[in-house]
């Protein structure tokens, strides 16, 4: 075996070689907005591993996927140009409307002000609106009632200025409910739009 | 009374608004340039031309950094990709359902370096993300990593 051979000579010399001849990495790190760690499955030469815990890491050469560890400081020094190169990290807001209008009840006054203000901050900013339905009627029709919501609401954005072509609409029906219900059940929370600058 | 609209509103809209929920077309944008930084490219339909803040990216494209360049993009389902210089990013399939966030996102990084964060097409579906390098097969069950890539096997 090659490998046993290299990795003989590494001890002979009091080197670590693996590093020196291979690049290749993959390190899971916590998330930069609330510290969350994920996963990655990583496959390599028909062997395969899961990195799940903070700084698990994976160096696939030519052989089966040995368990390894990076840390932080590791991590800056190799990924650090692209660390810094990621755009700032999507923001969500929630607006509430006066029931069957399309006024906002007062506590989204304040929020719908925030959201303009968030917008003047970024580079290139765009803005998904995303409407949601409480469970009355069928999910079908309220797929489309949702996107209609969404629709009405990218107008007030449009009125303050910012570009309609840098405005995107989805609608998500009941799919999330912000407060669970059974079916054909009224509840003011869920009707609901869900702003997201970006 | 339970929508935020009135009807004869929503009568209205019905009629001049395609109302079939979003689905990406070959056509449409992906996701959006948001950082750059020295010499960026983007070589798309056999040309290659400069990234600029603002600028869209759509799949098949191939984002590419030269020595002492970086980028960052955020895609329609809300993740994001970073490169560092000298690297270079194929984004082979973008699929992306706003209605019901099924998707898919398969891209390689051919060499360089690449930090993620995974968006809804993960939340959704985890390991609907894939990332090819020379060397492996990332399925990504979100949310934050880093690869790099040697650029030979």
């Amino acid at each position: 075996m090659r490998a046993r051979a290299l990795s003989r000579l590494a001890a002979a010399f009091g080197l670590l070689l693996l590093t020196g001849c291979n690049k290749n990495l993959i390190v899971v790190i916590p998330d930069t907005a609330d510290g969350h760690v994920g996963a990655v499955v990583v496959e390599a030469n028909g062997s395969k591993a899961v990195l799940d815990t903070a700084y698990a890491a994976a160096t696939p050469g030519s052989g089966t996927l040995k368990p390894a560890t990076s840390d932080a400081k590791e991590v800056k020094e190799i990924f650090g140009t692209a660390l810094t190169a990621q755009p700032a990290a999507p923001s969500i807001y929630t607006l509430y409307f006066i029931n069957d209008s399309l006024d906002l009840t007062p506590d989204s006054k304040p929020a719908f002000e925030k959201i303009l203000t968030d917008i003047q901050q970024r580079k290139a900013p765009e803005i998904v609106v995303t409407g949601h339905t409480d469970t009355v009627g069928d999910p079908a029709y309220n797929d489309k009632l949702s996107r209609e919501r969404a629709k009405a609401v990218s107008k007030l954005f449009v009125a303050r200025g910012f570009p309609d072509s840098s405005i995107s609409l989805a609608g998500r029906g009941q799919r999330e409910l912000l407060v669970q219900t059974p079916p054909n059940k009224s509840e003011a929370r869920n009707r609901r739009v869900e702003i997201t600058v970006r | 009374m339970r929508g935020i609209i009135s009807k004869n509103f929503l009568y209205g809209l019905a009629f001049i608004a395609a109302l079939a929920p979003y689905t990406a077309r070959a056509a449409d944008p992906i996701g959006q340039v948001k950082t750059a930084d020295g010499p960026v490219t983007v070589e798309r339909a056999g040309a290659s031309q400069p990234v600029a803040v603002g600028d869209h990216v759509f799949q098949s494209d191939v984002i590419v950094t030269a020595a002492g360049g970086s980028v960052g993009i955020t895609f329609v389902d809300n993740s994001m990709m970073s490169l560092g210089p000298d690297s270079r990013l194929v984004l082979d399939n973008f699929k992306f359902d706003t209605t019901t966030h099924e998707g898919e996102f398969d891209s390689s990084l051919q060499k360089g370096t690449l930090a993620v964060k995974s968006g809804q097409i993960v939340k959704q579906t985890p390991e609907a993300m894939k990332i090819k390098t020379p060397a492996a097969l990332l399925g990504v069950r979100g949310t934050e990593f880093v690869v790099r890539a040697d650029g030979k096997k």
